[in-house]
């Protein structure tokens, strides 16, 4: 049986079994991981799977079960499981499914070509990468994690609603972590790149450089003495103020009143040069899809527009209970998980500044490039934000000494408040995009003297 | 690399970024996986993983992956069921079930690894990962595969009531019992989230070189999440238990007392101001292993050291600690979250002293690094599962006792802080900078616990702080986690009691 075929013959089967409302969702492809270590391949994995994760509703309880096995006893055994589980639930009026039309929406988020083009170009990519970065310093003694990862299939949504999408999309990623030596204290540095096309990558001499400017900027580096400063955020570490905020935008978290950002939709959370969106349509943005994963068209959203909290993203069940209209936004890692609240292509918008001047302007102050346990507090019920940082120090409006062995700490909407300059560089190379900016001011702790 | 909740370095960073923002679900992350059989008809199944292929068939599917030229070929078989419950606002949202099989094809030819997995678990399709994962040789075959011998179980985790026979409605009663409690705890707690998961993961390795190992592991894990609130302030809790044991688990842990102290934690925390900056004393309460996975467990991973990518490359007898340090990897210990029988290279548990008395005494290895420092395996290459190949990775870590009494070291230290709980924890094994948080925590004025403050990252060195441990209680015990390395792994980290000198406090007063 084709996906479309099983999907079809497992609705029928729940909603006989006594299913009010049931989904499946299907996904099958395949992946291939490639790690290059000195100029040699040096691991290799490939797998094609599929598999088959079922939402079901019985009397409004809520039951999943998945499995890869497509016998059709297998199956049938499956869908028994669903309905009994389900009786185990708590009955929620919020327990249902999208209701959507059929229709066919095009996006440019598959590469055809991407499965057969020959490993070894892919390796020689990697091996372009690492030279790049070994040839960038000779500080530069060794690199780690030279990789390239891919993921190539089709996703399919259906529900006993009538809804039903399925669309083809592709993925492929390169990184890589550039070690500088000096004096037997190792500094590394690390750049990356996704893209659902394989000639939308960048040069992988691009990356290697990149990762051994930033493995080489941070040798020497050294504590500063604890004190209160502007800290400017380069544009690969702005996510993290965007991470740590994402648990208090999610819609659920707010419904359960579990989100600081809860009561305050309308109000200022926010400096007014700030607006953050999460955009699902995005034109070759690297997590844009036509549906989300229970099958509601994607949108454009504002959710912070210029200072003030507009919107929370939610999936088709905290919508409901929220009495707004559903977003798009609910995820799935893979056919095992039950889609839950997330987010796709989620960024701040550029500002009219470049990166250069901010640093000018700033006086005294951290520029921070890397940043390291960021996530370990995180928790929507309270924005405390505190994070190990390291990077450059800022002097007389000129980048200075390195420094690490430092924290930076604050509260995610004093963060907010206080960004002061936002640039013009946004790129959108991972699902989470950030132009650089700075906070006028965060407590650095570091050394006594 | 990080301990916990969530992950490391090596996973693509935005993609890490994705699943934090999707809160619960890395941390939940590894074991959600659910299916279909009866628990009569699953058991039964599930008792015959090492049964769905013959040694016969094994030794075949040895012989294709050889085909083309490789020196080692080795084959994982493995079937997971799991069932959770997700609990909030005192419901069930959601129940889950299952069962996620396949095997994990691995060649070796000189420095170079291939692998590939299938999902489909018939000789043909596993014949086909053989070949694409020998693929990384190529000529004619070299190596004979040699005769498989079962190597002899030993028994680190016992347990008696399996999962597949317990009812969906007595894990239910778990979740509702922590959810009880903790509201019970204090009007002032306002929100419990609580979660459920078990699982039951059996594996059959086998390898070219005559090795044939099975194992049977269950997995419980309990997590309560609290929300406490006062007028305008709001403030979290949480707490987790977990352990490689049967149901019967809960004889020994009860879900309430997990609850209360996530609800007290909530509380606590209602009436604490901001964690003061800089570098000052800080005692760890017991539990706090964390701060040992991250300064020297990560580095002492023989795949890092032989990578020269590690700060303890080349330093074995070298000093790199106090005398008061003493730092053991331990799968053997019964039922922890990180023990097992067989490593998933069916390598056995083992007890290894990484560090005695301050002096650096071995690395933990895989078949890999083994072969190359000559040493023996330590029985550290572990898998998450099928779909992954081994890579080196610790089990249960922790600071071996000392001598003091807890009460003792607070009351020897005049002014600093005292971290009764640790959240995870990140290091960069290159230049041994590590970071880990801290849930809740107190000031120390003139040897007493003062005011509660808040939770704050703490940030230091490995060897440096090492050297700063003064002061070990007598009092180990261990924290469960999750420890990823572009893979998860299911570890604890245990530490007594115990008193740095001097660390960096990321707070903000």
């Amino acid at each position: 049986m084709s996906n479309k075929n099983i999907s079809k013959w497992l609705l029928e089967k729940l909603v006989a079994a006594g299913a009010e409302e049931a989904e499946v969702y299907t996904e099958e492809g395949s992946t291939l991981q490639l790690e290059l270590r000195e100029g040699k391949l040096e691991r290799i994995s490939q797998a094609q799977t599929a598999g088959v994760g079922i939402r079901t509703i019985v009397n409004r309880k809520l039951s999943f079960v998945h499995t890869s096995d497509f016998g059709k006893e297998a199956l049938a055994q499956t869908v028994a499981k669903a309905v009994a589980l389900a009786e185990q639930a708590s009955p929620s009026e919020f327990n249902k499914l999208p209701i959507e039309k059929p229709r066919k929406i095009v996006m440019e988020i598959f590469d055809p070509g991407l499965r057969s083009i020959p490993i070894k170009r892919k390796v020689e990519l990697l091996k372009e990468m690492e030279t790049a970065a070994l040839k960038f310093d000779p500080s530069i003694r060794r690199c780690e994690g030279v990789s390239y990862n891919e993921v190539s299939g089709t996703q399919g949504v259906s529900n006993s609603n009538g809804l039903s999408y399925s669309y083809d999309s592709s993925s492929c990623y390169l990184g890589v972590v550039a070690i500088a030596e000096r004096e037997g204290r190792m500094e590394t540095g690390y750049d990356e790149w996704t893209s659902c096309y394989f000639k939308r990558l960048p040069s992988p001499e691009s990356l290697g450089k990149e990762a051994g400017r930033r493995a080489v900027s941070l040798l020497g580096s050294k504590p500063v003495k604890t004190q209160k400063v502007p800290v400017v955020f380069d544009s690969e570490v702005g996510y993290a103020l965007l991470g740590a905020l994402g648990q208090a935008l999610r819609g659920d978290n707010v419904n359960k009143k579990m989100s600081y950002l809860g009561d305050r939709i309308g109000q200022k959370v926010a400096s007014g040069l700030v607006t953050i969106r999460d955009n699902g349509r995005l034109s070759l943005g690297p997590e844009s899809k036509p549906v989300d994963s229970e099958g509601v068209s994607t949108t454009d959203l504002a959710l912070i527009e210029k200072g003030e909290l507009k919107n929370f993203v939610y999936d088709y069940s905290s919508a409901l209970r929220a009495g707004k209209k559903p977003t798009g936004n609910a995820v799935r890692g893979s056919y095992r998980e039950l889609p839950q609240v997330g987010f796709s292509n989620y960024y701040m918008e550029k500002g009219n500044l470049k990166p250069a001047d901010i640093i000018k302007s700033t006086g005294t102050g951290f520029y921070v490039t890397k940043l390291s346990g960021w996530w370990l507090g995180i928790n929507p019920t309270a924005p405390d934000f505190s994070s190990a940082a390291s990077g450059l120090w800022i002097r007389n409006g000129e980048l200075a000494q390195p420094v690490s062995g430092v924290t930076i700490a604050s509260t995610v909407l004093d963060m907010l408040l206080g960004i002061d300059a936002i640039a013009d560089n946004l790129v959108f190379k991972g699902g989470v995009s950030c132009p650089t900016f700075r906070v006028k001011e965060m407590a650095l702790s570091g050394s006594s003297e | 690399m990080g301990l916990n909740d969530f992950l490391g370095e090596r996973i693509p960073r935005r993609k890490f970024l994705r699943q934090t923002i999707m809160g619960g679900a890395v941390l939940a992350g590894a074991p959600i996986i659910t299916g279909f059989l009866s628990a009569r008809e699953a058991r039964a199944q599930e008792e015959s993983v090492s049964g769905i292929f013959s040694r016969e068939d094994l030794s075949q599917i040895l012989r294709e992956a050889l085909s083309q030229g490789g020196d080692f070929a080795e084959v994982y078989v493995e079937r997971i069921y799991s069932t959770s419950v997700a609990f909030s606002e005192s419901r069930v949202d959601s129940v889950k079930y299952g069962v996620d099989q396949g095997v994990g094809v691995r060649v070796l030819k000189g420095d170079e690894t291939g692998y590939a997995y299938t999902q489909d678990i018939t000789l043909p399709a596993v014949l086909k990962a053989a070949q694409t994962a020998g693929a990384i040789a190529s000529g004619p075959a070299k190596v004979k595969v040699a005769r498989l011998a079962v190597r002899a179980s030993t028994s680190f985790v016992p347990f008696s009531l399996n999962f597949l026979e317990v009812k969906e409605k007595e894990k239910v009663a778990i979740v509702e019992r922590a959810d009880a409690a903790a509201r019970a705890f204090d009007p002032r707690i306002t929100q419990v989230k609580a979660g459920y998961e078990d699982s039951i993961d059996s594996f059959v390795v086998a390898n070219s070189e005559g090795v044939y190992a099975s194992d049977e592991l269950p997995m419980v894990w309990i997590t309560v999440d609290t929300v406490a609130t006062d007028k305008d302030k709001r403030r979290p809790g949480y707490v987790r238990i977990a352990g490689r044991s049967g149901f019967e688990f809960f004889k020994r842990y009860s879900p309430e007392g997990a609850a209360v102290k996530a609800a007290k934690q909530a509380i606590t925390m209602l009436d604490s101001s901001p964690a003061p900056m800089g570098e000052m004393p800080v005692v760890l309460g017991s539990g706090g292993g964390v701060l040992f996975h991250e300064a020297v467990g990560h580095g002492l991973e023989a795949d890092a050291v032989k990578r020269q990518t590690s700060m303890f490359a080349g330093k074995v007898g070298q000093v790199v600690g106090s005398d008061k340090v003493t730092v053991v990897d331990d799968a053997t210990i019964p039922n922890l979250r990180g023990s097992f029988n067989f490593d998933g290279e069916g390598t056995p548990a083992q007890k290894k002293v990484l560090i005695e008395n301050g002096v650096l005494k071995g690395y933990m290895n895989d078949l890999i690094t083994a072969k190359y420092f000559k040493v023996p395996p330590t029985g550290n290459g572990r898998r998450e599962s099928y779909r992954n190949y081994p890579l080196v990775r610790m089990t249960n870590t922790y600071l071996a006792a000392g001598r003091s009494e807890p009460q003792e070291i607070i009351e020897a230290t005049k002014k600093g802080i005292y971290a009764k709980d640790l959240g995870g924890g990140e290091v960069d094994t290159a230049s041994g900078d590590f970071t880990f948080g801290v849930r809740e925590a107190y000031l120390i004025q003139d040897g007493k616990l003062g005011a509660p403050v808040l939770g704050a990252t703490l940030i230091g060195n490995g060897v440096e702080i090492m050297k700063r441990i003064d002061l070990v209680g007598n009092d180990v015990s261990y924290w469960p986690g999750t420890c990823g390395k572009g893979q998860w792994a299911p570890v604890t980290s245990g530490a007594p009691t115990l008193r740095i000198s001097r660390i960096t406090v990321g707070g903000r007063e």
